[in-house]
């Protein structure tokens, strides 16, 4: 025996695998910066409504269509609005929506997907049918469908965009699954006595997690520009909420004579959605050296 | 008959790929009883995988009957396996790959003890503790994940998985062919000392004739999913009777003792034909160099030609 204990020194990494992808992440320079501004647009979405100079429904008649000034550092509105707060009102539900709204398609999305590459057969047959049709559908307009019909709160937005999207998980789960399914790992778990559930629970879900990390970085600021989409054609948020999709809608029409009421949301909007881009394409650098994903 | 842990009667399993039908196993039969040890020797794609999954009930029985500690496991429900399972384990062939990544070793080491549902939480890590002693770990080794081990070390970790459990029966699915030699022979004593503290059954595939040689107590030789050889170890290395046995033999390097014979090595004339369309008669009959007529005619019937010891070949005798 103790010649066998001796050659079992059990070494330990320098380097775990995420310190290695973050270092990776680090080296990309538009990855930090959209991550930094990512990290501010979640700071802001916390606690934006607290520190928002009017409320967001406070109008101001006497001060319309102001530009920038010391009191309202991005002007206000039509209606007086003060557009500062607007946008801090806008990034909270633009958050609560993107965020929302992905982790309903992530959820769908995961749960049809590893039933679908568990089960294999019909079910998988009937479930990647569903795919394929949520896919071929035109999103936008399931998206109008369900908000016409289910109204246009915070609630009902999100879940209608969240239930729109989830194929492309669902696919990308399904194909990783079938890749582990005849493994090994998948049987010496069955041969302990592994029920599928546990299996799908314990072994298949923590490591196809990661390959999914990337994709859901990329759902949110789909889900974002759905939104606002929505808003676009007068079926996002109803007023007096603000987000982002009403405030260019309503700059729109303005844009000639108050051209910083269409400057100021849709500049945060843009560097937003640029940085969750920035952020998951480092994000999949930085996960999968060898490239793809 | 109660003696016997483990009775395969006439087990067939056919895979249907793409329309067409592979023969993987065909009417194999044997008998294992606790203690002992079977090994199963061929080529790759012979079955001999195929037929240890067979044994556990890993895969689902075609024709015949497996009969595990006199109860017939055929036709149970995968739910109604699962209790089972303890007592039936497995080592894979390539450990990395049969271990969970997200799983730290000492957590996938008490999987079965928290599936079965053995001992407190405090038990089943004192378990985990002790099986890894057993094998040859440190207890940190525990925390540590499988990438953090070597091919050696992963190997004994699947060894204690397996064992945490407590079965009966272990099928060691290669063990050892994905290691280093001079980590083959360490892993090879571990599994034979703890067949003796423990009282384990093994069913040993290998291709290895020297490792099998070693372990078992009974040998079988598979040739595209046929039993074309069965005998005790002893027996068999010195009497092969079938000319495929023959061959496997004379295809082994051996160190000469000083003073014998020269001996050539030689090799098997071609590749094992394709599993989906087997040959006519005996299906080693094309690469045979004694084939007659009859044997691509008739399929031998295996028979008796020593004490335990049967070989399907028309000429043996």
């Amino acid at each position: 025996m103790s010649s066998i204990v001796q050659g079992a020194q059990v070494r330990r990494r320098p380097n775990s695998q995420s310190k290695q992808a973050w270092n990776r992440f680090k080296k990309n320079y538009f990855a930090v910066f959209g991550l930094a501004w990512v990290v501010l647009f979640i700071i802001v979405g916390i606690i934006g409504p607290w520190v928002a100079p009017y409320s967001y429904s406070a109008t101001d008649f006497l001060n319309v269509n102001q530009p920038p000034s010391a009191l309202h550092i991005m002007g206000t509105d039509q209606l007086g609005h003060d557009l500062f707060s607007e946008i801090l009102y806008s990034i909270r539900y633009a958050l609560e929506i993107a965020f929302g709204a992905t982790l309903v398609s992530f959820f769908i999305g995961v749960a049809l997907g590893l039933w679908a590459g568990m089960k294999g057969g019909i079910i998988d047959t009937i479930i990647m049918r569903l795919v394929d049709f949520m896919m071929a559908f035109p999103a936008f307009f399931f998206d109008l469908i369900l908000v016409v019909k289910f109204g246009r709160g915070m609630g009902p937005i999100l879940l209608a965009i969240g239930v729109v999207g989830w194929s492309g998980y669902a696919r990308l789960i399904r194909s990783l699954v079938l890749g582990l399914r005849q493994g090994d790992m998948v049987e010496a778990a069955t041969c302990l006595g592994a029920s599928p559930l546990r299996v799908a629970r314990l072994y298949l879900l923590p490591n196809v997690l990661s390959s999914m990390l990337v994709s859901l970085a990329f759902g949110i600021p789909n889900d974002l520009i759905a939104q606002a989409g929505l808003s676009v054609v007068g079926m996002g948020l109803a007023p007096p909420m603000p987000s982002f999709g009403n405030l260019v809608a309503q700059a729109g029409s303005m844009v000639l004579g108050y051209p910083w009421m269409m400057y100021f949301p849709a500049g945060v909007f843009a560097l937003t959605l640029l940085s969750f881009l920035f952020v998951a394409d480092g994000m999949n650098d930085a996960l999968n050296p060898k490239g793809g994903y | 008959m109660a003696t016997e842990l483990l009775q395969v009667e006439d087990v067939s399993k056919r895979f249907r790929v793409r329309g067409r039908t592979l023969h993987a196993v065909e009417k194999v039969s044997f008998k294992l009883s606790p203690g002992k040890t079977l090994g199963l020797v061929g080529e790759s794609g012979s079955g001999k995988s195929t037929l240890g999954r067979l044994a556990l009930r890993l895969l689902g029985v075609d024709e015949g009957r497996v009969l595990f500690q006199g109860r017939d496991i055929t036709q149970l429900s995968n739910k109604q396996l699962r209790p089972l399972r303890k007592d039936m384990q497995m080592i894979f062939q390539d450990p990395q790959a049969s271990l969970n990544a997200r799983m730290t070793v000492g957590r996938a080491i008490e999987e079965g003890l928290i599936i079965h549902g053995i001992g407190s939480k405090s038990d089943r890590k004192e378990r985990v503790y002790r099986v890894l002693e057993r094998v040859g770990l440190p207890f940190e080794a525990s925390y540590a994940y499988p990438h953090e081990l070597s091919g050696g070390q992963l190997q004994r970790v699947g060894i204690a998985r397996a064992l945490a459990v407590g079965p009966k029966l272990v099928v060691c699915d290669e063990p050892v062919s994905a290691l280093d030699v001079s980590i083959q022979i360490q892993v090879i004593n571990l599994l034979q000392e703890l067949q003796q503290e423990l009282g384990l059954a093994y069913i040993f595939i290998a291709h290895n004739l020297a490792v099998v040689e070693y372990l078992s107590d009974e040998i079988a030789v598979l040739y595209l999913g046929n039993v074309v050889e069965q005998a005790p170890a002893e027996e068999l290395f010195k009497k092969p009777s079938h000319p495929y046995t023959q061959t496997l033999m004379k295809s082994v390097l051996k160190i000469p003792e000083p003073g014998s014979e020269e001996q050539s090595l030689s090799h098997i004339q071609g590749e094992i034909p394709s599993p989906f369309s087997p040959p006519s008669g005996c299906s080693f009959h094309p690469r045979c160099p004694f084939a007659e007529d009859i044997c691509k005619r008739k399929k031998p019937e295996p028979h008796m030609v020593g004490t335990g010891h049967l070989v399907a070949c028309h000429l043996a005798n």
